[in-house]
């Protein structure tokens, strides 16, 4: 797959993963395993990025006696993931069209 | 490797970025090994999963500088610029270009700073020593101030206010050079390591 289309749909994937509710890191490399292998250490950029973009925000809790930080989406991360959403429709519409009409010889 | 040797190897690779910086890195993945041998993963396979320190380095440096070729956003927007200039939507072409101008400009901005850093870091170092060179100059003021005394009590005690003035004026401004030096040698390391080659 393209890298620099690869790399959007990693970060709304993990924006998807969040939007429910807040996640951390563990988890969300868990969650992610259902539709792809990200590695940990890919996964921190990105949510660097989403969070200097304000897409995210985090938080810390208390947990078995040591804190977890936990990834929350704002509402600029909403925003963005239901633009992505209408966007897709339309290249969806787009990709049905072109699966319909091409000829392609095996 | 254990938990401790890679926390402690990968604090050894990110030492350029600030405290606060390699906090946050080092306690992300503490939490993910603490989190993966919760369930029971053994300690050393999650480390050796963890892939090779070269490329989490090298994932962590990315991210603490926008390349013009990974720049999230505007990049992004660049494999559907073509399609929606074909399809007749010019409104959108904008976009690529407008993000190339500012990612110029990054990088003009970045040089501009790695120029004035150096400036900076030459003077507060060229001030450190000169205002240790005065300090010393104090202390050998103080002692002669002394010396002054057992001849002219008043005129020595004016001589050991002055050694006194001086030596606490340089403390204070060697110490703010050094910062200053420090500070601007650390940002600039910091820089020159997200320099795209």
């Amino acid at each position: 797959m393209n890298i620099q289309l690869k790399k959007g749909l990693v970060e709304m994937c993990v924006l998807a993963i969040i939007s429910k509710e807040p996640s951390y890191g563990y988890k969300i490399v868990s969650d992610m395993k259902e539709i792809m292998i990200l590695s940990e250490s890919t996964l921190y950029p990105i949510l660097r990025r989403l969070e200097s973009a304000k897409q995210l925000t985090t938080f810390t809790r208390d947990y078995n006696g040591r804190l977890r930080k936990y990834y929350q989406i704002t509402s600029e991360g909403l925003r963005r993931l239901s633009a992505f959403k209408d966007e897709w429709e339309e290249m969806k519409s787009v990709y049905d069209f072109i699966n319909e009409r091409s000829v392609i010889r095996k | 490797m254990k938990k401790k040797g890679f926390i402690d190897s990968l604090s050894e690779r990110i030492s350029y970025l600030n405290a606060d910086e390699k906090n946050e890195i080092l306690s992300y993945y503490s939490e993910l090994i603490d989190d993966r041998m919760d369930m029971g993963e053994n300690e050393e396979d999650i480390v050796s999963s963890l892939g090779s320190l070269d490329v989490i380095a090298e994932n962590i440096s990315g991210s603490y500088y926008h390349r013009p070729q990974s720049y999230g956003e505007s990049t992004a927007a660049k494999p559907i610029a073509p399609t929606s200039a074909s399809t007749g939507a010019t409104t959108n072409s904008e976009a690529p270009v407008k993000a190339d101008k500012s990612d110029t400009f990054k990088t003009i901005f970045s040089i501009v700073e790695i120029i004035v850093l150096i400036a900076l870091a030459a003077v507060c170092i060229g001030v450190v020593i000169t205002t240790v060179i005065a300090l010393i100059v104090g202390v050998f003021v103080m002692i002669g101030s002394f010396v002054f005394m057992t001849h002219d009590f008043f005129a020595g005690l004016i001589q050991l206010g002055v050694a006194i003035i001086i030596i606490a004026v340089n403390s204070i401004i060697s110490k703010l050079a050094n910062m200053l030096s420090r500070f601007s040698i650390r940002r600039l390391k910091i820089l020159i390591s997200k320099t795209p080659a």
